[in-house]
């Protein structure tokens, strides 16, 4: 048995960001900073691992609440709470990406070939030079997921912010269906090929190849 | 996979089936499920390829927590009450991208050229100043001090009549005479040239052909103001001239002065040439019938006079009018015709006398004047600063 992937929020919790949204409609200023508390590490996970930028993903998450705010009066609650702001952070990081493929494209290739001549530590991220391995994880495993981070950087946005919603925030098909604004087939296809670019494109950097696009498995 | 294979144009293999694929990378297939998959892709590799798959997989689930900056929650405010504020301001911030940071751009209000305004109006202010500072330099330094032409000026014939001489016809008698005066003008007129200035300032004019004319008052004050204007006063009695005097040496708010004397150019500007034709009339030979004043000079020229002969010797160009006139001014008047009109009516009442204008060709050069108050005229009050003109003023008993 496959466990079960972590898609469902609770239902108190759900009802408690029902009741705060209420409460900011009704014009509780302070309902504003207890959603802003309890959802900005969610928001801002979500941003790094989009952006691979911390300074740039603060300045996301500080436009994704913004809008979370001003258009709170549009959530219509046939979604989860949750859903709808995930949808909001997603639009605002892929349209971020969007805008800066080309640059983004220029200097991942130079890191492509800076990690081919060896050189890891300038193959490294941005912000996983500002980070200390967890305690707990090995060498090899620090590896392991500097490697995965750098090689999410290759990929497609759309390709990346499946992955990122399956695999780092746990949500099920229909939640990513309904965040991205696709159906449920879409996300499973779109889903695989992310998996298979990936792969491809940490195979690449394992062996010091330039990595490509993703092509059939 | 790490070895592609070349396709294989008899057997390709099938397509994956990526929804089953993905079961079998999130691990919700048996061994069974698994193996049966594999076999179905017809690609080597399937397995480590899924292995590889799941394994990057599980990196990304255990990736550690990320936690917010502190100071997001102050950024988020801040941002709102911007939108808020842009909001009020009219601005459709929800149409596009929310800004990070915005700061209102202040523009300078007004246009420019009114920010200009101080300025402009102070350099308007100073031109101004210059302009009538310059104006009334121009206007208080009068004609009268300034050097008028050199030239002498013209003869002046108000009355063509020769005047306290008979008529100027000729009589047979005098017709040899008045021929050889004609003929001798010349010689006369060289003769006359001589180191006091009437003498050849009477050559001049006598050379002249201008003539002055009469004007009337509304002209006078214009031709006052070029210089060109004098003021010949016809008096029978001029014993009351003193009057006058008085009257100008007073400190009062007259608007004229005088000053006594003009040059004898003027004089030969302003009074007539009499030639003298045919014989001198009884009573005359006492009188100085020559323009010259030095008596060697003058007794010269009264040689053809006296003796036999003295008709027929040529007789000098007469400057007759010096001994009527009695007494001669250059009157500094203010720049109005109600001043030069005071100027007029002063002389013609206290000496009962005619008073007349006349337009000169030209300035004649007269004297800077004298008077303290005209010279230190900015120590007087604002009421006297005003334009002034030189007027000769030439005083006749006829």
């Amino acid at each position: 048995m496959s466990p079960q992937p972590l898609t469902h929020t609770p239902v108190d919790e759900d009802a408690q960001d029902l009741q705060l949204v209420e409460a900011i409609r009704g014009g509780d200023t302070q309902a504003w900073a207890k959603l802003i508390t309890k959802h900005q590490d969610r928001v801002y996970a979500t941003c790094v691992r989009m952006v691979h930028n911390r300074d740039l993903a603060a300045d996301l998450a500080q436009d994704s609440f913004v809008k979370i705010i001003q258009g709170i009066g549009s959530f219509d609650g046939r979604a989860k709470f949750s859903t709808w702001m995930t949808r909001v952070v997603m639009n605002v990081c892929l349209s971020k990406l969007r805008s800066e493929k080309l640059r983004r494209h220029a200097s991942l290739e130079r890191m492509g070939q800076t990690t081919q001549t060896g050189d890891s530590e300038a193959a490294r991220p941005q912000f996983e030079q500002t980070r200390e391995p967890a305690a707990n994880a090995g060498v090899e495993e620090h590896e392991d997921r500097e490697r995965v981070l750098t090689a999410l950087r290759y990929l497609d946005p759309e390709h990346r912010a499946v992955l990122i919603l399956c695999d780092c925030r746990g949500l099920a098909y229909e939640q990513i269906a309904d965040v991205l604004g696709v159906a449920v087939g879409t996300v499973k296809s779109r889903l695989f090929r992310a998996r298979n670019a990936l792969r491809e494109a940490v195979e690449a950097l394992a062996e010091g190849r330039p990595v490509r696009k993703s092509e059939g498995v | 996979m790490t070895q592609r294979q070349e396709p294989n144009p008899e057997k390709s293999p099938a397509p994956l089936n990526e929804a089953a694929m993905l079961d079998w990378v999130e691990e919700r297939l048996s061994r069974i499920e698994q193996s049966k998959l594999a076999a179905a892709s017809g690609r080597a590799g399937v397995a480590q390829r899924v292995a590889q798959m799941q394994a990057n997989r599980r990196v990304l689930t255990n990736l550690p927590e990320e936690h917010a900056p502190p100071e997001l929650m102050e950024r988020v405010l801040a941002a709102l009450e911007r939108e808020a504020l842009l909001e009020l301001a009219g601005d459709d911030s929800q149409s596009g991208p929310i800004p990070i940071s915005s700061v209102p751009v202040q523009r300078p209000s007004g246009l420019r050229w009114e920010r200009r305004l101080p300025g402009m109006a102070l350099a308007a202010g100073i031109a101004l100043l210059a302009v009538g500072g310059v104006y009334w330099a121009m206007v208080l330094r009068s004609p009268a001090v300034q050097p008028g032409p050199a030239i002498p000026g013209p003869i002046a014939q108000a009355d063509p009549r020769p005047m306290g001489l008979p008529d100027s016809t000729m009589t047979a008698d005098s017709t040899e005479g008045a021929t050889a005066m004609a003929t001798a003008t010349a010689p006369v007129a060289d003769n006359l040239v001589g180191e006091n200035g009437v003498s050849s300032r009477l050559a001049a004019a006598m050379s002249s052909t201008q003539r002055s004319r009469p004007v009337d008052a509304a002209e006078a004050m214009a031709l006052a103001r070029e210089g060109r204007l004098v003021m010949r006063v016809l008096a029978r009695n001029t014993r009351n001239i003193g009057q006058v005097e008085e009257l100008a040496a007073a400190k009062s708010t007259r608007p004229w002065r005088l000053t006594p004397g003009v040059p004898g150019e003027v004089l030969a500007a302003v009074l007539p040439v009499e030639p003298l034709v045919g014989p001198l009339a009884e009573g005359q030979m006492d009188r100085p019938l020559f323009a010259s004043r030095e008596p060697g000079k003058a007794l010269a020229l009264m040689s053809g006079l006296i003796g036999p002969g003295a008709a027929a010797a040529p007789l000098p160009v007469a400057f007759r009018a010096e001994d009527r006139v009695k007494a001669t001014y250059i009157a500094d008047v203010s720049d109005s015709d109600r001043s030069l009109d005071n100027l007029r009516r002063t002389f013609a009442e206290r000496l009962r006398a005619t008073v007349v204008f006349e337009a000169l060709d030209a300035a004649p050069m007269l004297p800077a004047t004298t008077d303290p108050d005209a010279v230190l005229w900015w120590t007087q009050g604002p009421q006297t600063w005003t334009g002034r003109v030189a007027v000769p003023v030439v005083v006749e008993q006829r």
